[in-house]
């Protein structure tokens, strides 16, 4: 149980268990716990023989609009399709590392500016074509040039070139060096489509599951590949996602037990989950983390010490327990989670200090401070609760924050990101890589630097980094970083939220995947459904 | 009675037409843009600017105004801004839909009104008047989010009679779209009925003081005959006006209840493009809705009119 405790660890016990799932889990314990961990996952959590068959039903978000197109995919249901239709050149496994998928194996020279990729051999679409480097090279050229439109064009512009070596070996040739560049392919919107592929209504990919009806905004169907290359994966006969927005029709509907899938659970519902036995509830801790971005643009924060006040003086330890009632962790101001490899588990944690706090505005030549936070449902339910928590905290400090209720309509358009707002209330992911991250938010140039922050030492550590190949090197140039941002930038991360996932009793193979909700969106080919 | 009709029939195309500008205006002044929505903040403005013109809205407002109107003279409704898709098809499904749930909900609504109305009429001041009373009281109190979610709280998780999700399926038997669709229906049905059902009784109670009901009662009739043969046809005007009115009521309770049972229809069709500033499917959805309220209050007058002699000669 101390493990909970510890930063980075995994929850022993990540969910509830319902008490007949208990017992055959337990016993099922018994019996696999000899054999060598073919398929078990981290915490040795019991695992039956893998069966196949049933119809999987998940609840997902969704809207008239989607589309099963990956380079213009909205919502959830448009990332947990891909997954389900499609494959990747690569694949995040449940512990965070990377894994071939359609590339069976990568290699950089030296500089990380050229790439080749392998692509798997004996790989068949869904219409019975076999993958070759061409549908590769479509795939990825859809997202570059002027006239796309492309959720993935800003992470596929470093591309200069993309060359075919032969029938199964491209090469990539980027702008300058990218040690993460394979990472950059595991994303929903580089799924891998037939060469000159354009009927989205009936999609054709790789993946586990053959779709075999769309309605959008209200449903859509897959059957099981009969041909699918992956050994151990698809288990389940057909695959329904039902489009479900309200948030208490969404829980009710897993109640209720008309969905077996259920991802995006608003933490205030899992105690109500666990108890009615009627669902497992599934903690995963990740990259999810809730932001104040004072802007650094805007004067007394441009001062680092009026900076490092309000860090101290919020009390992270509440706003866990209160609002995410312990679903998560606490957060240092730096944006890698405690489950990223490349987590700079040296840096002290800033504390709840008032004390500290009034010791920096002095530094700062100020008496006080008052300010206005904005806060809106857009970024996730409760913000206003959170910023009140936060007015109650940094008020001993002698900080007055105002928290602005902005409504959640045009909240991303008008508020987040307008250069005259003093602190904005933001909702981070997680991105697959340390440097999508922090190029994402931090560096000087970033398109979403909520805080207006730069500083010339972090923007060339993290050029360097990134062409880095060396991982000794690449690690403390990203711990660096972590500090950098920590000690000096202009965000408070209070915590780190789980992404919270709930499954019918009779879902099985579940694991904790710190990449998104719902196993990374990999839950369709990753878990089975008990007779 | 015939120029009464058309009279009226223009003054509800100028009302359409006016809604139309109304429509328009308000999808203009939504903030947001449906492009910045579809693309994410990673796009570039270059990107998102090449979106926008790739689907007309580079034209001035007039333009694509009148350009609108144009298209729907000859039935086009344009189309989607985020997915290109023709709105006309995309709103036929789901029309369908609407009208199902809407006549069903109607089908019980209005008869069970009318009988409880006129129920408590004939048993004025006994137990079943009171009780008429305190449940329409009660019905035209709850909104209807919060009846569909105690249904859904007892019917669907407690009980496990009722799915809470409403979607249709393709090749469901009649039978099973039927139970799939009895929680929406039931919510429509209690959250209409009762201003029906009170219209009627007052209706009724109030003729009753009239003298040919006192004529007809000392000719020794009985009451439910009364009720039936000379103070229904009497009351018809008033009550089918609140006829006509609870079946407006009921498509626009239709937006709510689509949304919470996720039922297919143009309701949830509307939410979802507003949510992602799909303004001209917003628009064709509201010019729907608008029209359907109108021809209904045009209904409703006809009735009314057409009830009452003395209203039938035209001046």
């Amino acid at each position: 149980m101390t493990d909970q405790k510890r930063p980075g660890a995994v929850p022993a016990r990540p969910r509830a268990i319902s008490r007949r799932g208990l017992l055959q889990s337990a016993a099922a314990f018994g019996l696999a716990s000899g054999a060598g961990g073919l398929l078990l996952p981290r915490g040795a959590r019991a695992q039956e023989v893998p069966q196949s068959g049933g119809t999987l039903r998940a609840g997902i978000l969704g809207a008239s609009s989607n589309t099963n197109d990956p380079a213009l995919r909205q919502d959830e249901f448009g990332v947990m399709a891909a997954y389900t239709t499609f494959n990747h050149l690569v694949e995040i496994t449940a512990d965070k590392t990377l894994a071939p998928e359609l590339a069976e194996s990568w290699e950089a020279a030296p500089g990380a500016k050229e790439w080749v990729f392998n692509i798997r051999k004996g790989v068949e679409f869904h219409d019975g074509r076999s993958l070759s480097a061409d549908d590769v090279i479509y795939s990825i050229n859809r997202h570059r040039g002027a006239a796309s439109q492309s959720g993935a064009k800003a992470l596929m512009a470093p591309i200069e070139e993309v060359e075919k070596l032969d029938s199964h070996q491209i090469r990539i040739r980027l702008a300058s060096g990218n040690a993460d560049l394979p990472w950059n392919f595991s994303g929903d919107h580089l799924a891998i489509v037939p060469d000159g592929f354009d009927d989205w209504m009936k999609p054709v990919g790789t993946g586990g599951y053959i779709q075999t009806s769309f309605e959008p905004g209200v449903r859509a169907t897959w059957e099981r590949n009969p041909n699918y290359w992956k050994e151990g994966r698809a288990h389940v006969g057909e695959v329904e996602f039902l489009v479900l927005n309200d948030p208490q029709a969404r829980i009710a509907a897993l109640q209720s037990g008309q969905i077996d899938a259920l991802g995006l659970v608003d933490p205030v519902a899992v105690e109500m989950l666990k108890k009615s036995g009627a669902a497992q509830v599934v903690n995963s801790a990740g990259g999810q983390f809730w932001s104040y971005a004072a802007n650094c643009k805007l004067a007394p924060f441009d001062n680092v010490n009026v900076r490092r006040a309000l860090k101290h003086g919020i009390d992270r330890q509440k706003i866990l327990d209160i609002v995410l009632r312990g679903n998560g962790r606490i957060g240092n101001d730096q944006p890698v989670a405690a489950t990223d490899p490349l987590y700079n588990s040296e840096l002290g944690q800033t504390p709840y200090d008032p004390e500290k706090a009034r010791y920096y505005l002095k530094e700062a030549g100020l008496d006080g401070l008052s300010l206005q936070l904005d806060t809106s449902d857009a970024t996730y339910a409760g913000s206003a609760n959170v910023g009140q928590l936060y007015r109650q905290a940094a008020g001993e400090a002698g900080i007055g924050i105002e928290v602005m209720r902005q409504p959640a309509d045009g909240y991303w358009d008008q508020i987040w990101l307008n250069p005259s707002r003093q602190m904005t209330s933001g909702v981070w992911m997680g991105r697959p890589t340390v440097d999508m991250l922090m190029s994402t938010i931090f560096a000087g140039d970033a398109p979403w630097n909520e805080a207006f922050w730069s500083d010339p030492a972090f923007d060339r550590i993290l050029v360097e980094a990134r062409a880095e190949l060396d991982p000794a090197k690449r690690r403390d140039m990203y711990w660096e970083l972590q500090s950098i941002i920590h000690a000096d930038a202009g965000h408070v991360i209070p915590v780190f939220a789980d992404f919270i996932d709930a499954y019918s009793p009779r879902v099985r193979g579940l694991e904790p995947t710190p990449s998104w909700y719902l196993m990374g969106a990999r839950f369709t080919e990753r878990v089975w459904l008990a007779a | 009675m015939g120029r009464l009709i058309l009279r009226r029939g223009g003054t509800g195309g100028l009302l359409v037409l006016a809604s139309t500008l109304l429509l328009f205006l308000a999808g203009e002044m939504m903030p947001g843009d449906f492009a910045s929505k579809l693309l994410g903040a990673s796009a570039t403005p270059e990107t998102v600017e090449a979106l926008r013109l790739s689907r007309g809205l580079d034209a001035s407002p007039v333009a694509r105004y009148l350009g609108w109107l144009g298209g729907l003279l000859h039935g086009d409704l344009g189309l989607s801004l985020t997915n290109g898709r023709e709105i006309g098809a995309l709103i036929a499904s789901r029309l369908g839909n609407t009208l199902l749930l809407a006549g069903l909900a109607a089908a019980v609504a209005v008869p069970l009104a009318l009988a409880l109305g006129t129920l408590a009429a004939i048993f004025r001041d006994s137990w079943i008047d009171r009780a008429v009373l305190v449940l329409t009281m009660v019905t035209v109190a709850t909104p209807e989010f919060f009846f569909a979610y105690v249904a859904i709280a007892v019917l669907a998780v407690e009980l496990n009679w009722l799915p809470s999700i409403s979607i249709p399926r393709p090749g469901m038997s009649v039978w099973e779209v039927l139970q799939v669709l009895v929680l929406p229906v039931l919510t429509l049905v209690v959250t209409s009925t009762a201003h029906v059902a009170r219209m009627t009784r007052a209706s009724i109670v109030a003729a009753m003081d009239q003298d040919y009901v006192g004529t007809a009662m000392l000719k020794g009739l009985p009451p439910g005959r009364i009720v039936l043969r000379h103070i229904l046809p009497n009351v018809a005007a008033p009550v089918s006006a609140v006829v006509v009115m609870t079946l407006a009521d009921i498509v626009v309770g239709l937006i709510i209840v689509e949304t919470i049972f996720a039922y297919p229809g143009m309701g949830q069709l509307m939410v979802d493009s507003v949510a992602k500033r799909d303004i001209t499917v917003v628009q064709a959805c509201g010019l729907i809705f608008a029209a359907t309220y109108i021809f209904l209050n045009m209904a409703a007058d006809m009735l009314a009119i057409a009830f009452n002699p003395r209203l039938r000669t035209a001046r």
